[in-house]
């Protein structure tokens, strides 16, 4: 609850710490000259405006007062982590259960988790669904889906 | 002359096939349904819609993609009216007037007027960015990098200047955009940057899978993950509810100024559909005898903002048919569109495909007919939509979304990429940086990298001896020297102002 009235404050520092990190690495790659600039030109040239004006919006936002985000005020964040959850889960299932079995499993775990009432019906929407984007992808695409690892 | 109106013949023949006709028809109900469902973005649902596109022939390709954009306008207006809840963004001010009318009884009325008023915006600005396109193209075809350079410096400025709330912010994620588009083996030098060892980064991240996390993951898990409102649907019919000649007679210059401001303004890069009805509203409202009625329920308030927002999104199109330079992250979709099927819109792109090009032009007239017969008498219909459940839609389009992104490469690690780039989108946006901003940044990468490397090369690391050889850049960047001094005087101003307040 109190992290999320600094959420501006900890982003700004987080985009300014990423920003030093790419300016680190762009500075490793080939920078040639301003005649005949090299692959690390234009990553030099960016990465030094970032961490520049970065660095000035990170002391605005930390001279101000805390404020939650007005997007971050309705949010329900057990929901949150849970999408995020689901979403991570199916990236791993679909490497050893394929696309079919994943699909179908983390759907049927999403719409509940969006609070969508009956089971059964919620199990009957995602049989369909999945046959139905398997087939549209897979025959009328011609789009190889992952398939279970023992296949 | 001549030549344009055969060409458009032409491109009518091309366009009145059944697949095309079928392909505008999709287009343009995916995009009235998007514009009505809040939480669901045009750039998000091209992206989806992209990888169902593969199969398809060009030109169907881009007609479909093109009538998701028109065709939200229209939705986006239902929603303002009857709810009091812009769609879309560019729908906003449609709000003002709109509601007030439902609220009277005339939500009928209200989302006439806005139909009538989105297809003759349309059609103003197809006829325009016809013109200003082929003209455009024929100028740019004496370009030279140090102009392309220029033109996407100050396209880039303009757009972090006029879209988001915070410009210095604007800059920053212009600046992350252009980085990530580094990823991978460089094009010019064949080095490899930022890939960490990861093989699948070798080729860099797919635009198309960053949108689909930036804009479509963050707008379904925020979907998702809001707290639930009760959507109050105010009662209309659309029963008598025609405008009569007389009121015809009053919204009819509305209407024409609206489209006229919403075209030039829509010219400017980044100033998008939602500034150009902003703009047309507060010009209507100042030209009015009765500017007291405005914001009460005035059916001029609907008619102007609509017809200009449905105008800005074909001056919109200006800059990326002529140049190949999109300046708001829905062209750069579209662009993207062009790119997967093997076109690369730019100076060359009219004259070497016309057929595309006058094709697209006229399924946009055809798509626009059909979105106003479509919009009038079905509007109950899809003020209905507003009904469905949210909390199976939702996760229904999230997974279409990750098989979508996946079938781009038949890669996982696309998924992978689209849920990061979702959770920092959802940050991002909530903490004000402004992602058009980051996506015109990313796609427009390999062109600016490309543009200076090489003036830099050309002028041997002088950039003001290609200013003087090239007085087109010249002029350009000393706009963009105004724009800075004025935006930087302009926040210097605010900030003594609040410490002397303090």
């Amino acid at each position: 609850m109190v992290l999320r009235g600094k959420v501006y404050k900890v982003v700004s520092i987080c985009i300014l710490l990423a920003g030093i990190v790419v300016l680190g690495l762009s500075l490793k790659l080939p920078f040639g000259s301003f005649s005949h600039p090299k692959a690390g030109f234009v990553p030099t040239v960016f990465s030094v405006i970032w961490v520049f004006l970065a660095a000035i919006s990170c002391v605005l936002e930390l001279r101000k007062p805390d404020k939650t985000p007005d997007g971050f005020k309705d949010i329900d964040w057990k929901k949150w982590f849970m999408y995020i959850a689901i979403c991570v889960v199916y990236l791993i299932l679909l490497h050893i259960a394929g696309y079919l079995v994943s699909t179908f499993i983390c759907l049927v775990a999403m719409i509940k988790m969006a609070g969508y009432g009956s089971l059964r019906k919620s199990i009957v929407i995602s049989l369909i669904f999945t046959v139905l984007v398997y087939l549209l992808f897979a025959y009328a695409m011609n789009i190889s889906l992952p398939k279970p690892f023992f296949m | 002359m001549l030549d344009s109106l055969i060409l458009l013949g032409q491109g009518f023949i091309a366009s009145l096939t059944p697949i095309n006709l079928l392909a505008a028809f999709c287009g343009v109900l995916i995009g009235t349904l998007i514009g009505i469902l809040p939480g669901l973005g045009i750039s998000g649902t091209v992206a989806i819609l992209l990888p169902i596109s593969y199969g398809m022939n060009p030109l169907t390709a881009i007609v479909l993609i093109a009538g998701v954009y028109y065709g939200a306008q229209y939705g986006g207006a239902i929603t303002s009216v009857l709810v009091n809840m812009p769609g879309e963004a560019t729908s906003i001010v449609t709000c003002f007037d709109g509601f007030p009318l439902a609220q009277k009884g005339q939500g009928g009325k209200a989302l006439a007027v806005s139909a009538i008023a989105s297809f003759v915006g349309s059609i103003i600005g197809l006829v325009g960015m016809t013109f200003c396109a082929t003209q455009l193209a024929r100028i740019a075809l004496s370009f030279g990098k140090g102009e392309f350079f220029a033109i996407v410096v100050f396209g880039l400025l303009l757009l972090t200047n006029l879209s988001g709330k915070n410009r210095l912010k604007g800059i920053i994620v212009v600046c992350i955009g252009v980085l990530v588009g580094c990823i991978g083996i460089d094009e010019l030098f064949g080095t490899l940057r930022f890939t960490f060892g990861v093989v699948d980064l070798y080729k860099g991240i797919e635009f198309v899978t960053f949108i689909m996390g930036v804009y479509g993951i963050t707008e379904l898990m925020t979907a998702i993950c809001t707290k639930e409102e009760h959507v109050e649907l105010t009662e209309f019919t659309m029963k008598d509810q025609y405008p009569d000649r007389k009121e015809m007679k009053e919204i009819s210059g509305a209407m024409i100024r609206g489209s006229l401001v919403g075209f030039f303004v829509g010219l400017v890069p980044g100033a998008g559909a939602t500034i150009s009805s902003f703009a047309a509203y507060g010009f209507e409202k100042s030209y009015s005898k009765h500017p007291e009625k405005f914001g009460t329920g005035c059916l001029q308030g609907v008619a102007a903002p609509e017809a200009s927002n449905n105008s800005a999104i074909y001056a919109g199109m200006v800059p990326l048919l002529s140049l190949g330079l999109p300046f708001t992250s829905s062209m750069a979709m579209l662009m993207s569109a062009f790119i997967v099927h093997g076109i690369t819109p730019g100076p060359l792109f009219i004259a070497e495909h016309p057929d595309l090009f006058w094709g697209l032009i006229a399924s946009m007239f055809i798509g626009n007919i059909m979105l106003l017969i479509i919009n009038l008498p079905l509007v109950g219909l899809w003020a209905s939509l507003l009904k469905v459940d949210f909390s199976i839609l939702m996760p229904i389009i999230t997974f279409i979304t990750f098989t979508g992104g996946y079938a781009i490469n038949n890669n996982l690690f696309d998924i992978g990429v689209m849920i990061v780039c979702g959770i920092l989108g959802f940050f991002l946006r909530a903490t004000g940086y402004n992602m058009a901003a980051l996506a015109v940044g990313m796609f427009l990468s390999g062109t600016l990298e490309d543009a200076l490397a090489g003036t830099m090369s050309l002028y041997h690391g002088n950039l003001f001896a290609m200013l003087g050889d090239r007085p087109i850049a010249a002029v350009i960047m000393a706009v963009c020297l105004i724009v800075v001094l004025l935006s930087s005087g302009k926040s210097i101003k605010k900030y003594i102002s609040a410490k002397g307040k303090a």
